[in-house]
């Protein structure tokens, strides 16, 4: 393992004893310069140097779509132990996230440590999404596969590990996406009372694609369906192209990420930071990023709300994407068959 | 006066109906002749009113508007239509008794050269007017240009709207129409080509890109050339199949330099008005970042995304998305040639700066050979006449 690999995964895992994110993000980005052949190019186009770059928010960010028309990776991709995928619509080539061996290690260590932040201990977790055999290549069942899944499923497939959690009185943690949560109320009529300290993790949002439930409703219809108050409801905001993950609690709280990862909302006229409150392009900086770009400039757009951020939207001109598409395609898929 | 707008089958049904029986009465009325005399006389009435015709709060600038329109009432006087008649061989002929239009939204006259091209086949037009409510209020202003005008001739013409994809009403357009005319994306057409298979024969006018080639000279005509590939440029937010997205500069690489200096400097000038909202800002900010992943480009332009120039070190047709961001890149001529030769089946047009009228000829004949249908001098590519095959498709013959 090299020193900074190392002192990175250090900062991960006791953010608390040192701040180092600043300094490391910077000799992270020197990596992927010296290491990363087209992030390189793209810096050398830019200006961008070792020299030139001396703190985190100067580092040059790549628009997501890169990462669906280059390979970002400082090794060969016939060296890497992982890629994980975008969904994406099937006329829309996805994003690939290309990881080594070391860049898997830190991004299963990154999402543990930011899970336990945001959500608090493991425990039994119900994932609404395919199982990491059937999609080895979503970042998402990856995530949830770390995590440590008791049951995987698609609609009433769920009811017999919920129903074993409610005569157990074993909390549960449903985890899925808002696309397989809506498809789950609709394949099921039933209703549960899960046992006190069970939460929902959604994420994926719908992306456009199904009739969209707004987050409020969905929130009431946890509490109704799962018996889980609002306050025990959380959404989730990653992205293929990341390692780390943001999350927000309550219908109406905001994103907030764990130390090593920083956000910027940017005025796409400007380039700069929007003025408070006004809404912008979110730009991500991800310490955990160990192979690929510390960088991701994608095309959400988003409101600051004082120390995290809300999602707003997202540019019409980026293509629908996201993970509840793999949800839904492979649900349209099982339903064509 | 916008008329109606049909929005449903029924509608459609009665609308088509309509403009075959007006049709007919007409031609019985007048013939061919009368009627294209009628349409030309209709068109310079029109072009010449065309100032009070511009929509409120269009986004397209109505110097481009007018310049296309004006140019295109030019070019059609008896003589021009007469010699056009006979190239195509369609004279005292007719055309397809209906013709539906499938009209894209990226200029504003679309629907204006479609409509009177079918008018001179003495065809009736049902014309699928775009989502983008700014086309569409450019048609309603033809139709009612030349309503003022020539009402007769205004009568065949009816507009219909919808949001694409639906089944019911995609089948009855196509089934209502003897011909289609479709503009738009390469998937556009053929989804058209698709429901229309076995009962309507479809002609598209798919994805095509244009190009500039400029000769180095003396700074002072640099800056002209530059001035004028900035008009072609610039047009409709260089969305058209027309609009230069590269530019080959003839001579090495300071001649590339100097070129994107003045380049840089029309584009600033000509889009001091051009607002970009935060969504098309973020589009280009994209398209910017992704060109610098190519090794030795150079991007050039203003924060507020109003223009962009890309510099490219390889002599390559290099394209972009449109919304005035353009490529340059240079080489000799054979290097621009093979550039081009290599892309010839996408390619619409050609506009030329040269002070030399031999490599304005030179150029005019390598192109044409390659099948390029508009090769013209620069600043004068958005406005073609009446006669311009576009997608190299002859304009009045496969009407009929």
């Amino acid at each position: 393992m090299t020193k900074l690999l190392e002192a990175i995964a250090q900062a991960i895992s006791e953010p608390q004893r040192e701040n180092t994110t600043d300094r490391l993000l910077v000799d992270l980005f020197r990596r992927h310069l010296s290491e990363n052949g087209p992030y390189g190019t793209y810096c050398r186009n830019l200006g961008a140097t070792a020299e030139t770059v001396t703190s985190w928010r100067q580092i040059p960010a790549v628009p997501a779509a890169a990462f669906r028309r280059f390979d970002l990776t400082c090794v060969a991709t016939d060296r890497c132990a992982s890629v994980f995928y975008s969904s994406g619509t099937t006329s829309t080539q996805s994003s690939k996230h290309w990881m080594d061996a070391d860049a898997l290690r830190l991004y299963e260590l990154s999402l543990k440590c930011g899970f336990a932040r945001a959500i608090g201990p493991l425990m039994s977790i119900v994932a609404l999404m395919p199982d990491t055999l059937e999609a080895p290549h979503s970042s998402l069942s990856h995530m949830a596969g770390t995590l440590g899944v008791a049951q995987w499923g698609w609609g009433d497939s769920i009811c017999s590990a919920l129903e074993s959690a409610q005569a157990g009185n074993c909390p549960v943690i449903i985890f899925g996406t808002a696309f397989a949560f809506a498809m789950a109320f609709q394949t099921t009529s039933s209703h549960w009372i899960l046992p006190r300290g069970s939460k929902i993790i959604e994420t994926g949002g719908f992306k456009g694609r199904v009739a969209e439930i707004p987050k409020p409703e969905l929130y009431a219809l946890f509490r109704e369906r799962f018996g889980v108050d609002d306050k025990d409801c959380y959404s989730e905001y990653g992205m293929c192209e990341l390692s780390s993950q943001f999350y927000s609690n309550g219908a109406e709280g905001q994103l907030v990420g764990p130390p090593w990862l920083r956000h910027a909302i940017i005025d796409p006229r400007t380039g700069e930071d929007v003025s408070a409150g006004e809404p912008g392009l979110i730009r991500l900086y991800d310490l955990a990023n160990w192979n690929s770009v510390v960088a991701v400039q994608t095309q959400d757009i988003a409101v600051d709300a004082g120390g995290g951020f809300k999602i707003i939207g997202r540019s019409p001109a980026a293509d629908v994407r996201g993970c509840s598409l793999t949800a839904e395609e492979i649900w349209s898929h099982r339903n064509a068959r | 006066m916008q008329g109606s707008v049909s929005q449903t089958v029924a509608e459609l049904r009665v609308a088509a109906k309509e403009l075959r029986s007006r049709r007919s009465a007409l031609i019985t009325d007048l013939g061919p002749a009368a009627l294209q005399s009628r349409v030309i006389r209709a068109l310079a009435s029109a072009a010449s009113s065309m100032p009070a015709a511009v929509p409120p709060n269009t986004r397209f600038r109505a110097r481009d508007v007018s310049g296309s329109l004006h140019a295109l009432s030019r070019s059609l006087n008896q003589a021009a239509l007469e010699r056009l008649l006979d190239k195509e061989g369609v004279r005292g002929r007719v055309g397809a008794p209906l013709i539906g239009h499938v009209i894209a939204s990226t200029t504003p006259l679309l629907a204006w050269f479609s409509a009177i091209r079918a008018l001179l086949t003495c065809s009736a037009s049902l014309v699928k007017l775009p989502s983008d409510s700014d086309c569409s209020r450019w048609a309603f202003s033809f139709r009612d240009l030349l309503a003022n005008v020539d009402p007769g001739l205004a009568s065949l013409i009816a507009f219909a709207s919808w949001q694409g994809g639906d089944p019911e009403l995609d089948a009855a357009f196509v089934e209502h129409a003897d011909l289609l005319l479709v503009y738009g994306a390469d998937t556009t057409v053929d989804s058209y080509r698709i429901r229309a298979a076995g009962k309507t024969r479809v002609i598209g006018y798919g994805h095509r890109v244009s190009c500039s080639v400029v000769e180095c000279d003396l700074a002072d005509r640099m800056s002209r050339f530059a001035w004028a590939i900035a008009r072609d440029i610039t047009a409709y937010d260089q969305l058209g199949c027309l609009s230069p997205q590269c530019v080959f500069v003839l001579g090495d690489d300071n001649c590339r330099r100097s070129f994107v200096s003045a380049l840089g400097a029309a584009l600033d000038r000509q889009t001091q008005n051009r607002r970009v909202t935060t969504d098309i800002a973020a589009q280009i900010g994209e398209t910017r970042s992704m060109m610098l992943f190519e090794p030795g480009v150079r991007v050039t332009g203003p924060t507020d995304m109003r223009w962009t120039v890309v510099e490219h070190d390889r002599c390559l047709l290099h394209l972009s998305q449109g919304l005035v961001v353009v490529n340059v890149c240079s080489g000799e001529r054979g290097d621009v040639l093979a550039a081009i030769r290599q892309n010839a089946g996408l390619i619409q047009g050609v506009s030329i700066a040269s002070r030399l009228l031999t490599s304005h000829a030179f150029f005019r004949g390598k192109l044409s050979i390659m099948g390029i249908s508009r090769v013209c001098a620069a600043g004068g590519i958005q406005n073609p006449g009446i006669s311009w095959p576009e997608n190299g498709i002859p304009v009045l013959s496969c009407l009929l």
